[in-house]
């Protein structure tokens, strides 16, 4: 009863600031703007033609040096072995992802014979064909439902057909990942503005570029920000003479006050980013129909992230009474943390280099007293670029492929989440043991 | 049983000693009011004994209970000077959020709160936000959440401030009530004519020592000063009375007749009546609590309040400059 009577009056109180109306203003705002997106389906045939390129070469053990390799031979036109040639669907609408589609794939040989040859005996093209075509990376986009040699009466087989060429008719069903590798033009505000841009971009691909601007970008900085900003009054407007001296005559002790605050402050934090994370996952979710649970954590995420900051605001509230004392350490411990995190990259990067390097050489690296002193502050403080990794993975599983998260650079290098939530735990657990030991024995 | 137990009670403030080894006691429906001058260490003492402030030495008693415990606190009801509340509250919200804080049950605070509200006057702004009350109305809204959970110990620092007359005589009505239904309470304030109507017992803190405490008719009385009052027309026989060994002043219509050590007003009394006077007036004459105050603290400390305007030249604050 006594914490949801503090909660409620940390509702209370930030109701009551402007602050809170900027913060809920800018969170429907953005809800609105997810909801008032659209996404317009590419031609089937843009889809088709993805998938049968992987067709061309061998795919397994792919390097970036490969993939380069065979986007030159692309570009040169020597990988067009696989050709679609025509789509059309078999029920549903046209272009749809939802729709079972019939197409037809041209297979180019150097010589005719060769072409004959398969003509008469397709089964291994066939069988090559049912198991290949579709698949993606480490997904099957369409399943191929039957295969054959296309009729010659098939009106989608070019009017002169290529002697060289033997044409397959594939009937195809879409799976769960069809919808998110299918390249759709978005358009904001109802379609009032097209973002054509984008429009060759599979739309999973498209969501992860939208959902992240708005966790990583306008989440962390924006929503964090107001929410420093919103939650920093509530202690030092406690510690008001006048004020605590209220609550201090009540029966409730004083560790047990603050960490009831602490947690009301987190809580209200929480329902705030819940509401604007599960609006927005809700109106993309609408939108665009992929449902991509990972956002959802982010919620989590985000209030972790917060969590450590607040004990931030917390412990500076407690030790000064002051609300602006209290935003600008937090804003100053998040900067030096977010700065230590990427230091900590750059010489995790340097190290990695002159290890290979000198490895290559026979001689030993040995890292130097400012390497030495960066991994050591990194161990101890909390990890809160862990947690940026951490929001990205969880847009990345649902909506790219392992080849989109290549071509996006997104950094997967492994982390020890156990050590890492283990630090950000003892960091918070030790700013709030402090400032309650210091609440708990001052004469107010 | 003393409701409220104070022994040596001492308190420093880095090198200020806000308390020097106070000792008193509070005993069950007694109003008791603590007087002194500003920084005499009252809230000190108060704030000691609700656990908001801990005690350098000495040992402090609530209800029997080491002061400040949680299980102590449940039983009492506290004004604080200079009060601040939340002003994001209405009167109506506050109450109920003190009184979850208190452990009142849900049912018991929607019932109390428009209750309690309307015996301090507020019912009908108690859905107004506080920042919209006057003073006087914050703090009428003090007192009702300091008794809103029915304690057994009330501290009320300076309840009258910033109240109006009729205000002030609501809360010594409520005060005298609250007496009534054996409540104790413990008054801190600087209205000294306010605590002489409402306390059964006072207690002088000068720099933090308690230098005087008794009962307001003992400490105000003035043993051996009388007035007489005779009929109209009549003459008081001021010098057989000065012949009786007794000092008589004139008062207005009044004589003032002053008793020396083992004197009594007997013998005047007699020789009144046996000149066949009509005696319309006599009483002890008693100080008011305030010049008992006055008197005792520059007593206690002289010339600490001496004003500045006696010194020759200019303030020391102007001295620099010349």
């Amino acid at each position: 009863m006594k914490f949801l009577a503090i909660l409620k009056d940390s509702v209370r109180e930030a109701v009551d600031s402007k602050v809170f109306f900027v913060m809920l203003g800018l969170s429907t705002l953005m809800i609105f703007l997810a909801a008032s997106l659209s996404f317009k389906p590419q031609p089937a045939k843009d889809l088709f033609d993805v998938l049968a390129f992987p067709l061309n070469s061998d795919w397994t053990d792919m390097t970036p040096e490969k993939w380069q390799k065979l986007g030159k031979m692309q570009d040169q036109g020597k990988l067009h072995v696989y050709q679609v040639r025509g789509v059309e669907p078999l029920n549903g609408a046209k272009d749809a992802p939802g729709s079972d589609f019939s197409v037809i794939v041209g297979v180019r040989f150097a010589k005719e014979e060769e072409a004959d040859k398969v003509k008469r005996s397709p089964e291994g093209t066939v069988d090559l064909l049912k198991s290949r075509f579709g698949a993606f990376d480490e997904l099957r986009v369409v399943e191929v439902t039957k295969v054959q040699l296309a009729s010659s009466d098939n009106r989608n087989l070019p009017e002169k057909p290529d002697p060289k060429e033997v044409y397959f008719e594939l009937e195809t069903h879409p799976t769960s990942v069809t919808l998110r590798l299918w390249p759709h033009e978005p358009s904001i505000f109802f379609g009032a503005f097209s973002l054509s841009g984008l429009k060759t971009v599979p739309l999973g691909l498209q969501l992860y570029i939208i959902e992240d601007l708005i966790v990583n970008w306008l989440g962390a900085w924006v929503a964090i920000l107001l929410s420093i900003v919103i939650t920093s009054f509530f202690i030092p407007n406690m510690l008001r003479k006048g004020t605590i001296d209220l609550l201090l005559a009540k029966p409730i002790h004083r560790v047990t006050l603050l960490s009831f605050k602490y947690l009301g402050g987190l809580i209200f934090i929480f329902l705030n980013t819940a509401f604007v994370v599960s609006g927005m996952w809700l109106a993309v979710g609408l939108r665009s129909g992929i449902w991509a649970t990972g956002f959802l954590f982010t919620i989590l995420v985000i209030t972790f992230f917060f969590a450590v900051l607040y004990a931030v605001s917390t412990l500076f509230a407690v030790l000064t009474r002051s609300t602006i004392v209290a935003i600008l350490m937090t804003c100053f411990v998040w900067g030096f943390l977010t700065a230590m995190g990427y230091t900590y990259k750059f010489v995790e990067d340097y190290n990695h280099t002159k290890k290979t390097e000198l490895a290559a050489e026979g001689a030993q690296y040995s890292e130097n007293w400012f390497g030495t002193g960066v991994r050591f502050v990194h161990f101890i403080l909390p990890r809160t670029r862990d947690l940026d990794f951490l929001t990205t993975r969880l847009l990345v599983r649902d909506l790219l492929t392992a080849n989109q998260i290549r071509e996006q650079k997104i950094d997967t290098t492994a982390i020890s989440w156990g050590e890492s939530i283990t630090v950000n735990c003892v960091f918070i657990g030790l700013l709030l043991g402090f400032s309650s030991w210091w609440f708990a024995t001052r004469d107010y | 049983m003393a409701v409220i137990q104070t022994k040596n009670l001492a308190k420093r403030y880095r090198k200020i000693e806000a308390l020097k080894g106070v000792s008193l006691k509070v005993e069950e429906r007694e109003i008791f009011g603590l007087l002194g001058q500003n920084g005499a260490g009252k809230t000190t003492l108060i704030k000691i004994l609700l656990g908001i402030t801990r005690e350098t030495l000495g040992e402090a008693y609530l209800l029997g209970e080491a002061a400040g415990t949680p299980a102590v606190l449940r039983r009492v009801g506290y004004l604080p000077e200079d009060h601040r509340f939340p002003d994001y509250h209405t009167g109506h919200s506050l109450l109920e959020f003190y009184g979850s804080l208190l452990g009142v049950p849900r049912g018991e605070r929607q019932k109390h709160i428009p209750e309690m509200l309307e015996l301090v006057g507020l019912k009908g702004r108690m859905h107004y936000k506080v920042r919209t009350y006057s003073k006087g109305m914050k703090q009428r809204l003090g007192i009702a959440q300091a008794l809103f959970h029915n304690p057994d110990v009330i501290f009320l620092d300076e309840p009258t401030d910033g109240v109006d007359p009729v205000g002030r005589r609501e809360i010594r009505t409520l005060l005298q009530q609250l007496k009534n239904e054996g409540k104790t309470i413990f008054i801190n304030s600087h209205l000294l004519g306010e605590v002489e109507l409402v306390c059964d017992r006072v207690g002088i803190l000068q720099s933090g020592e308690l230098i005087r405490e008794g009962d307001i008719a003992s400490l105000t009385r003035q043993r051996g000063l009388f007035l007489i009052g005779l009929a109209a027309g009549q003459t008081f026989p001021q010098p057989e009375v000065s012949q009786k060994g007794y000092a008589v002043t004139p008062r207005g219509e009044f004589w003032e007749v002053a008793l020396t050590d083992g004197q009594s007003i007997d013998p005047v009394v007699d020789l009144l009546r046996s000149r066949g006077l009509s005696i319309r007036h006599l009483v002890e004459k008693r100080q008011t609590l305030e010049d008992m105050f006055l008197e005792t603290v520059v007593a206690a400390q002289p010339g600490v309040d001496e004003p500045v305007t006696r010194r020759k030249g200019r303030p020391n604050s102007m001295r620099h400059d010349l």
